[in-house]
């Protein structure tokens, strides 16, 4: 008999993340005999999920440097993006239908109307400014989002939702490294910006965004910074009061805890964010996120938090040690091997790839002992290239001749060589059979 | 791509990759790039009389289907007849892969490339 296959060399730690074994061990007792409702406040079974919870919540909070007050636990980071930025654009902007109240009062005679300035931070009672016939003055309250071309998509169709509620948002371009230049972000502000939403590292190309400048920048314009912290969070140090950031977002599975959980850090103080809620029922999480707390979830959660902080000045410089090998491996076994993102300000574990004449996909079928991911999809109608590698300039090939290697945790030396092998010799078949290599030599 | 289908299969095997030399007067040889797909595919035939392709080789730029497709179509050229080469089309190729809806472009690349290989040999020797 065959002796069973080796599994693929698992690659692709920015997809997901397996959940460490110690995870796992902490979260077992909460599906059988720690079954309770965390929000049942008249039994043993309720006082202990409310002390998991909390104990959770202090974990992920001490993650990032925040309060346990300030965490919101959440389905994952889609949903936590979804309710950092329609919340706040809800909260702290202008709708159509509040412009048009304004646009009527407007029209009120001169002598009915008197200036008055909302506060910066807080919901305005336009029952109380129609019937005082007031004039608003805007004072910064207004209808403009910013983000970047890069983001995620749990980001970009938020921004595009909230174009149809009337909201106006401005995607700004980044450079051929993919990071974002401060002074487009700059000039981008006007008096009437809400929000700028600017992810701390990202997923494809694992560059990191200048998030601490941007932090004082939008201090100072007074403006709300979120950042979609997912893949950022438990691989290099994140702290909020640093940073300067209002609002975060967490993923669990993306730090080796279980998927389906996950967390928004909402500022309370110097601002006190205030959100409007996407889901309402019960008030859970100060009444941000309303629903039975999934207290597995979150006590994996926690202890995924606890141990990549735990293990984080160990484990970043092990895997940028592998990357480079990784690199160096292949550049040493091909030629015209390009890195696509900045190499310096970048996830330790991310390198993505462009091996020229050979596409992506093609590759990552030829070599099905390793799990990584390509830069393009080809249906029926055409072949897309990745919105982030696109966004970079080179042009589609390149964003076609692209492969993302996300090392993690339990990814070893005798892996990355491996793989340093495994693709040599398939991009070696594949660029023979290429009528591009063809060309090129 | 799900291990053990077709397309997985074929698309590793590049046995008959390469390229015919283009002096040599048995051979004709086409070209077919669609921008759209981003794949370019180049099929090369050695045609013996009477109408026998001796051989067949070709290069490919593209996802792994369009790899599949002409490396299925290739094996089946070797020692065949331009006649029966004739009837290795699009439908013929979706079925032996199994295509999925969304990756029947590739074979229907792939049969126009080798139509369009198989009339310049029409043309080139029977005029």
């Amino acid at each position: 008999m065959a002796p069973p296959a080796q599994p693929p060399v698992y690659l692709d730690h920015q997809a997901t993340t397996p959940v460490d074994p110690r995870v796992l061990q902490v979260m077992l007792p909460y599906f059988s005999e720690k079954f309770g409702n965390a929000a049942s406040g008249s039994h043993r079974y309720g006082w202990v999920a409310e002390e998991a919870v909390t104990r959770a919540r202090e974990q992920v909070a001490a993650l990032i440097g925040a309060s346990p007050s300030e965490v919101v636990f959440t389905s994952g980071a889609t949903e936590a993006n979804n309710l950092a930025i329609k919340g706040a654009a809800r909260a702290y902007g202008l709708t159509r239908a509040d412009k048009a109240l304004l646009d009527a009062l407007a029209k009120r005679p001169p002598e009915e109307r008197a200036a008055i300035t909302p506060p910066r931070f807080g919901p305005l009672d336009w029952a109380d400014l129609a019937a005082r016939g007031a004039e608003v003055v805007f004072a910064g309250r207004g209808d403009h989002l910013i983000t970047v071309q890069t983001e995620h998509k749990s980001v970009l169709d938020v921004m595009k939702r909230l174009e149809l509620d009337g909201f106006r948002v401005t995607i700004l371009p980044v450079e051929s490294s993919g990071l974002l230049d401060l002074r487009r972000v700059e000039d981008a502000i006007t008096p009437e910006t809400i929000l700028l939403s600017v992810m701390t590292a990202n997923n494809e190309i694992g560059v990191l965004q200048p998030i601490e400048a941007l932090g004082a920048l939008c201090k100072a314009r007074k403006i709300l910074l979120h950042t979609d912290a997912v893949q950022a969070a438990g691989k290099i140090p994140l702290d909020v009061q640093r940073l300067q950031v209002d609002l975060l977002s967490l993923s669990a599975h993306k730090l080796y805890g279980p998927k389906g959980i996950g967390a928004l850090f909402v500022r309370r103080r110097a601002p006190r964010v205030t959100l409007e809620p996407l889901i309402d029922g019960g008030g859970h999480e100060r009444g941000l996120r309303s629903g039975t707390l999934d207290v597995p979830a979150i006590v994996g959660f926690g202890a995924a938090a606890e141990l990549a902080d735990q293990e984080l000045p160990a484990e970043g410089p092990r895997l940028e040690r592998l990357r480079t090998r990784l690199l160096e491996g292949l550049r040493a076994g091909l030629d015209d091997v390009e890195v696509n993102g900045d190499l310096t300000q970048r996830l330790p574990g991310n390198l993505h790839l462009s091996f020229a004449a050979v596409e992506g996909e093609a590759l990552m079928t030829a070599m099905p002992e390793v799990a990584v991911s390509s830069g393009s999809a080809c249906t029926s109608a055409l072949r897309e290239p990745s919105h982030v590698i696109a966004a970079l300039g080179f042009g589609d090939g390149r964003a076609h001749c692209s492969l993302r290697f996300g090392l993690g945790r339990f990814t070893t030396e005798e892996e990355i060589e491996r793989v340093i092998a495994l693709v040599v010799d398939r991009v070696k078949k594949l660029r023979a059979a290429s009528p591009l290599w063809e060309a090129a030599r | 791509m799900r291990p053990g289908s077709e397309i997985l299969r074929r698309s590793q095997d590049l046995r008959f990759a390469g390229a015919l030399d283009s002096a040599d007067p048995r051979v004709c040889s086409g070209t077919l790039e669609d921008e759209s797909h981003g794949v370019i595919l180049k099929l090369w035939i050695a045609v013996e009389a009477p109408g026998r392709i001796e051989a067949a080789r070709f290069k490919v730029f593209g996802c792994s289907t369009s790899i599949a497709c002409l490396s299925l179509v290739a094996e089946h050229l070797q020692g065949t007849t331009i006649e029966a080469a004739k009837t290795l089309d699009a439908p013929w190729i979706r079925e032996t892969l199994a295509l999925p809806e969304e990756k029947t472009y590739a074979a229907g690349l792939v049969a126009r490339l080798l139509t369009a290989v198989l009339a310049s040999w029409e043309t080139k020797y029977r005029g």
